[in-house]
Order: C-alpha cells, then sequence, then structure tokens
C-alpha cells in the first residue's frame, strides 16, 4: 500500500481538498493507497507513515525527506491534471506493486 | 405518553442544543446516507466529538492565559485588547454565547442547504460557486449568529433562519464575485476562493491595474531566504504573539509581570507566555481539523450528489502554488501595514488596542498580495497589502467598538470591512438586514442575466461548431 500525505501551511483547508480529490484519482486508477493531511509544520512527526508527500510548489521546495520517500510539488492543487501524472510517475517507479 | 416527553426533553436539552454532540449526530447521518460502513461511521462520529471537545479545551486555557493579562492592560493602561485571528475570534463567540453556540451549528448546516439551492438555480441567482471550507463556515457562521443574537436579541429558530440567510448571502455571492479574478489567476483551474477575503481578493483585482504593471511580476524581486522560517505554523505563532504580548507585559512592568508568573522568574514567564499562544493554538486547530475532516467530507458528498456541476470554493492556500514569491512579498508587505497600525493605534491614543494573529497577518496579505500581483505587479502588490495591514487593524477596531467581542475577533480582510460596516448599520436599526437581502437581490438579478447571456453564448457556439 503506498501512503500519500497531502501538506499546506496550516493542514485545515487546501490539504483537506488536496486530499479529497487524490483519493478520487488514486482509487480510479486502481492504486492501493492510504491518505492522510496535514500543516507543514508537522510533515516531519507524520513521516514515518507516509511514503510520498504531495504539497504546493512554495512548500515543495522547503520539504526534505530521507531516502526511499518522495516529495511531489502542485501548482494547482484541486486539478488531475496536474497532480495525476507527477504522482502515477512516482508511483509507477517506486511503487509499481501497488498498482492493481 | 410522559415517558416519551422526557426522553425527547432529554434529547433536546442535553444532545441536540451540545455542539459536539450534534455535530457528531450530523456526521454520523451524512456517513450513513453516504452507505459508508458502520467502522467508518462509529470512527467518523467519535472523531467530530473528540475533536470538538478538544477545541473547547484549548479555547477555554486560551482564555485562562491570555485573559489576566488583557485585563491588567485593561486596568494599568485603560485600554481594550483584542487578538485578531480567526481561531479567537471562534473563541470569542464560544465564550460569549455559551450553550447557545449550538445554534452555530444548525446555522452552518441551513445556510449551506442556501448555498447549495443558489447554486442549484444558477440562471435566476447567478451564483455558480458553493463554500466548502469546513473550518472557516464555523468562524463565519458563529459571528454573524452572535451578531444577529446579540443586536436583535431573537431566539434560536430566528437566530438560525437570519443568521444562516446573511451567512449564505456571504459565501454565494462572495465566491462568486471571486470566482472570475481565481480563473484568470490560475489560467482557468476552475475553482474559487472560498476563505476570509473575497471581497478583498475581488478589491485588490480591480484596484491593482491603477497601481501598478502587470508586466512587473514579483518574481523579479529577491526575497530573504530566513523567511521561510514562516512557513510553520507553530514557529510563525510563536514568534508573532512572543513580540506583540511580550511588549504587551514589558509595558504592564515588571512588578505585574512578577505577580502574574509566580515562582518562574519574570522574563521566563513573558517567553513562556509567547509559547502557550501556540500551544493553545495548536490544541485549537487540532480539533478543529478533527471534526471538520469527518464534515468537510460528507459536506463534498453532499454537495456533489445535489448539485454535480458547482463550482467549489476552497481555502486561499489553494492559489499559493501559483505565485510563490508574492505570497512572501504580500505577507512581508501586510505585516509592515498591521505594525504600522497597532503603532497608529496607540499613537492617536485608541482605547481599542488590536494585537494582530498570524493567520490574517499571513494568509489574508499573501492571498491579496497574489492578487494584486497579478493584476498590478509588485507596485500594486506592495502598495494594496500595506493597504489591507492597515485596515485589517483598524477595521477590526471599528468591528471590536461594535461587536462586543472583546477577547478575539475574526480580524480577517472582509471581517474588518463589509462585516463592520454590516455591524453598524445593524447599530443604528435592524431594517439593515432587509437592506442586505435587497442588495443581495439586485446583484443576483445582474449576475443571473450575465451568467444567463454566458451560458446562452456557449450553447450558441456549440451548436455551430
Amino acid at each position: 500500500m503506498v501512503r500519500v500525505l497531502a501538506v499546506c501551511g496550516n493542514g485545515q483547508g487546501s490539504s483537506m481538498v488536496l486530499k479529497m480529490k487524490m483519493g478520487g484519482f488514486l482509487k480510479k486508477n486502481n492504486i492501493d493507497h492510504e491518505l492522510n493531511s496535514c500543516a507543514f509544520g508537522e510533515y516531519k512527526s507524520m513521516m514515518g507513515s507516509a511514503d510520498i508527500i504531495v504539497a504546493s510548489t512554495h512548500l515543495a521546495d522547503d520539504i526534505t525527506v530521507p531516502a526511499g520517500k518522495h516529495v511531489v510539488g502542485v501548482k494547482n492543487l484541486l486539478s488531475e491534471a496536474d497532480f495525476g501524472p507527477k504522482l502515477m510517475d512516482v508511483i509507477q517507479q517506486n511503487f509499481a506493486s501497488d498498482v492493481r | 405518553m410522559e415517558f416519551i416527553y422526557s426522553i425527547f426533553e432529554i434529547l433536546y436539552s442535553q444532545v441536540l442544543t451540545k455542539a459536539p454532540l450534534l455535530l457528531g449526530i450530523v456526521t454520523m447521518i451524512g456517513y450513513i446516507a453516504m452507505r459508508q460502513s458502520a467502522d467508518k461511521v462509529i470512527a467518523g462520529t467519535i472523531k467530530t466529538i473528540v475533536g470538538f471537545m478538544l477545541l473547547q479545551q484549548g479555547a477555554s486555557l486560551l482564555i485562562s492565559t491570555f485573559r489576566p493579562i488583557l485585563d491588567a492592560l485593561s486596568t494599568t493602561y485603560g485600554l481594550t485588547g483584542t487578538i485578531i485571528d480567526p481561531y479567537a475570534g471562534m473563541m470569542a463567540t464560544m465564550d460569549a454565547m455559551g450553550d447557545a453556540y449550538a445554534w452555530v451549528g444548525y446555522t452552518v448546516l441551513f445556510a449551506l442547504a442556501l448555498n447549495l439551492l443558489m447554486v442549484m438555480f444558477k440562471r435566476i441567482t447567478g451564483i455558480r460557486t458553493v463554500m466548502l471550507s469546513g473550518h472557516i463556515m464555523f468562524q463565519q457562521a458563529g459571528i454573524f449568529a452572535w451578531v444577529v443574537y446579540a443586536t436583535m436579541g431573537t431566539g434560536m429558530v430566528e437566530t438560525v433562519i437570519l443568521a444562516g440567510i446573511v451567512t449564505a448571502l456571504y459565501w454565494g455571492i462572495t465566491t462568486n464575485m471571486v470566482f472570475k479574478p481565481t480563473e484568470e489567476l490560475t489560467g482557468g483551474a476552475g475553482f474559487s476562493i472560498g476563505h476570509q477575503q473575497m471581497f478583498g481578493c475581488w478589491l485588490a483585482s480591480k484596484v491593482a491595474p491603477y497601481l501598478g504593471n502587470k508586466d512587473e511580476q514579483v518574481d523579479d524581486v529577491e526575497m530573504p531566504g530566513w523567511l521561510k522560517i514562516f512557513n510553520d505554523n507553530v514557529a510563525a505563532t510563536a514568534i508573532v504573539m512572543l513580540v506583540f504580548f511580550g511588549s504587551i507585559m514589558l509595558a504592564l512592568g515588571k512588578e505585574q509581570v512578577t505577580q502574574m508568573a509566580g515562582s518562574t522568574h519574570w522574563l521566563i514567564h513573558i517567553f513562556n507566555t509567547g509559547m502557550m499562544f501556540a500551544v493553545c493554538m495548536t490544541m485549537i486547530v487540532q480539533g478543529v481539523r478533527m471534526f471538520v475532516a469527518e464534515l468537510t467530507t460528507s459536506f463534498q458528498g453532499i454537495s456533489e450528489k445535489l448539485v454535480p456541476g458547482a463550482v467549489v470554493a476552497v481555502d486561499c492556500a489553494a492559489v499559493f502554488g501559483f505565485a510563490p514569491n508574492a505570497v512572501v512579498f504580500g505577507f512581508v508587505c501586510g505585516a509592515i501595514g498591521m505594525l504600522s497600525g497597532v503603532a497608529l493605534l496607540i499613537f492617536i491614543g485608541s482605547p481599542y488596542l488590536i494585537i494582530p494573529g498570524f493567520i490574517p497577518m499571513f494568509f489574508d496579505n499573501a492571498v491579496i498580495g497574489v492578487f494584486a500581483n497579478h493584476f498590478g505587479g509588485w507596485r500594486a502588490a506592495w502598495k494594496i497589502c500595506l493597504g489591507s495591514g492597515l485596515i485589517q487593524v483598524f477595521g477590526s477596531a471599528w468591528a471590536v467598538s461594535l461587536a462586543g467581542l472583546k477577547d478575539g475577533w475574526l480580524g480577517m480582510f472582509d471581517f474588518a470591512t463589509i462585516v463592520p460596516a454590516f455591524l453598524q448599520g445593524m447599530r443604528i436599526s435592524s431594517i439593515t438586514i432587509v437592506l442586505l437581502f435587497a442588495g443581495a437581490l439586485v446583484y443576483m438579478y445582474r449576475a443571473g442575466k450575465a451568467l444567463r447571456a454566458e451560458e446562452d453564448a456557449e450553447k450558441a457556439s456549440l451548436a455551430t461548431a
């Protein structure tokens, strides 16, 4: 199962919307997944239970992850056309076993 | 018969009028309607209740920590100190309404229903956007419910109906106003802003072309790297509050602070107080996130089922990715504006002292900066954000003088402009609410006409293609 974490400034609004949009997208593409959302200040403590972090481009540059984990920067948090291909790239390269 | 009545009585007085349990039931009904599995229904319901109780604990801790300082400020200098921050505003509303706060839960639901109705009949109302930022919806409905309740002295049903209509009009109309500018900004991303400064963003998009040049974008301006610390909401809140409450406590003097500090050294106590604000904020934000995560999911489900084509209005941070530099630039200019505003308030001897919170300082000015930059470049952005910072402070002082909530106020741009204007009107006469409805109808008439023309033109071009 691939675990995706949506991150935004306060962890209240846009990360929640991004999480819902990604949920629909991953389900449609038959990917075994688990989703969470949090604030930028919390991502380090949430990283233990995440494989991919997705955040708005203005935050993504400042998110550092250990080897084996991935960061995806997104311009339009609500558009599948934006986060979709980027997310699928990472999943197909690193978590191919979760694609059903 | 008496038995049934007493069950109903308990249900009403102990469950349906207590916000945590009421919202738990709402989540439960929503999840059952969405045909979720039993474990999800139970977990979601419990998390809603626990989240709301956590929020209440955080709010009361915030009050018990900061009220003594604000009270000391009042006795020593005769100043009414008010924190402007959406969560502090929420806390003040909860404190002022007491048990009646459960009405806010009904107001949110009623207003959402009205907003969905407006979109369902969008060819008549002209409104195609639906507000779906759960955390904000509670803060705003709370303020409007309090305004109606406090100025008109209405009971539960009237308060919920009137506040619900006002809230729904604010949501529907302002998110609709800012939809077109957001489309232009994002290159047709298909969403709108549903936050606390839609009027501000719309205004910025209209004024910016006259104040600068669209071609000179903020991206050309170099930003210092240390500003990135403000991306972390916990650190940022602690720093901002340490500055403001530190200054207030220093102004109170060593003697008073030593008295408050007990066995702790007075300087350490000042530092701890700043940190404590971040503690309360983290509790409140975590609590809100827990119950809103559940509610937002069910709101989204309801909206998609009832009005499939609706444009969703979401948190303003959704546009931050489109102009990351303008975010920081707007925040810095806005912060300078707010600090100057506070200094000016003290200088002119205002009886109200505004203590800016991090959320209005950052999110409001950042998003207004993004809009101003897009429509007028950095020259427009610094002027507009400096102005919006000043407006947040002075407009909030205006609102505080009218609202009767002395510990906290929302403080975001719309709540420092159009909302105090509405409050002022309500103070003069309750007829204001009728004028507001009339104004809304005029807007809807014009927006409806524009939307029908747009849709018909689209249809015609499809037919000819």
